[in-house]
C-alpha cells in the first residue's frame, strides 16, 4: 500500500556548496512520493533560496551551527520547518509585492524573496524560546496524483 | 563533480551562443556572472543562452540575466533563451520573466532574432 506521507529531517552546515546536496535529497524524496517535476522544482526553489538567504545573512554567527530541517510531504500538502541558531532573522517581515526589476538589477538583490512568497502559499516565522529563527513553508499541492 | 558547465560558441555573424549545463546557485554565482559578462565585456551584445541542460537557476542567476539583457540593449543587442526547461519556464512565468526575455526553442529561431 503507497505510504500517505514522508517525513525527513536533515541538517545542512553554513556552507553555499551544501546547497546542492539538500536539493537533491529534497528532489530525491519528493520524486519518489510521486509529485510531479513542476512542483517539486518550485519548492526546492523556494528551499534553495531561504537557505542561501539564511547563510549569507550573517555567516559571523553561524560558527560551526546547522541549519536543522523537518520535511513532511503529505498527498496535499509540502510542509517545510527550518531551524537555525543564528541572531534574529525574519525573512516573512520584508516587504515584497512584484518585483522591481530595475532595483534587482541595480542591487542584484530582491527577487528570491518575491519568488517565495509567489511560490509558497503559508510562510510563517517565531523566535523559538531557546533563541533560534523557526521559518514554516507550507505549499499545498493542487492538480497532483 | 562539476555542477555547473558554461561553454560558448560563435555563429559566422558573431552571435554568442552561450550553453549553460547544470545548476547555476549560490555557491557559483560569480562563475555564471564572469561567463556571461565576459562576453559583453568584450563587445558582444548577442547571445543566446542555451538551456537545454540547465537543471536549475536560482534568483540572483535570473538577475543576472537580466542585467545582461539589459545591457545588451543598450548596444541594439539582447540576450535570449533557447529550450528552457518546462520546470524552469514555470519560475519564469510566475516572475513575469517570459514577458522579458524571448523564448525559442531552435537554435535556428533563437538566432533569426537577431
Amino acid at each position: 500500500m503507497p505510504r500517505d506521507h514522508i517525513l525527513l529531517n536533515f541538517s545542512l552546515s553554513s556552507d553555499l556548496r551544501e546547497l546542492s546536496r539538500l536539493r537533491e535529497l529534497i528532489e530525491k524524496k519528493a520524486v519518489l512520493f510521486g509529485l510531479k517535476e513542476d512542483h517539486v522544482y518550485q519548492v526546492i526553489s523556494a528551499v534553495d533560496e531561504i537557505c542561501a538567504n539564511l547563510i549569507e545573512h550573517d555567516p559571523k554567527k553561524w560558527g560551526g551551527g546547522k541549519i536543522h530541517f523537518k520535511l513532511k510531504i503529505d498527498r496535499d500538502l509540502f510542509e517545510l520547518e527550518i531551524l537555525d541558531r543564528g541572531g534574529y532573522f525574519d525573512p516573512t517581515k520584508k516587504k515584497t509585492e512584484e518585483p522591481d526589476l530595475e532595483n534587482v538589477i541595480k542591487r542584484r538583490r530582491g527577487l528570491g524573496l518575491v519568488m517565495i512568497k509567489k511560490i509558497i502559499d503559508e510562510f510563517s516565522y517565531s523566535r523559538t524560546p531557546e533563541g533560534g529563527n523557526l521559518l514554516i513553508l507550507k505549499k499545498y499541492i493542487r492538480d497532483n496524483l | 563533480m562539476e555542477n555547473l558547465t558554461v561553454t560558448s560558441k560563435s555563429d559566422p555573424r558573431g552571435i554568442i551562443i552561450l550553453k549553460v549545463s547544470g545548476f547555476v546557485d549560490a555557491s557559483n554565482i560569480n562563475r555564471f556572472d564572469e561567463e556571461l559578462y565576459s562576453h559583453i565585456k568584450r563587445g558582444t551584445a548577442k547571445i543566446v543562452v542555451d538551456c537545454s541542460d540547465l537543471q536549475y537557476i536560482n534568483s540572483m542567476g535570473m538577475g543576472i540575466l537580466l542585467e545582461a539583457r539589459q545591457l545588451a540593449a543598450k548596444r541594439n543587442g539582447d540576450v535570449v533563451i533557447l529550450n528552457l526547461p518546462k520546470k524552469i519556464s514555470k519560475v519564469f512565468e510566475i516572475l513575469g520573466f517570459n514577458e522579458i526575455f524571448k523564448l525559442y526553442t531552435s537554435e535556428e529561431e533563437a538566432l533569426k532574432a537577431f
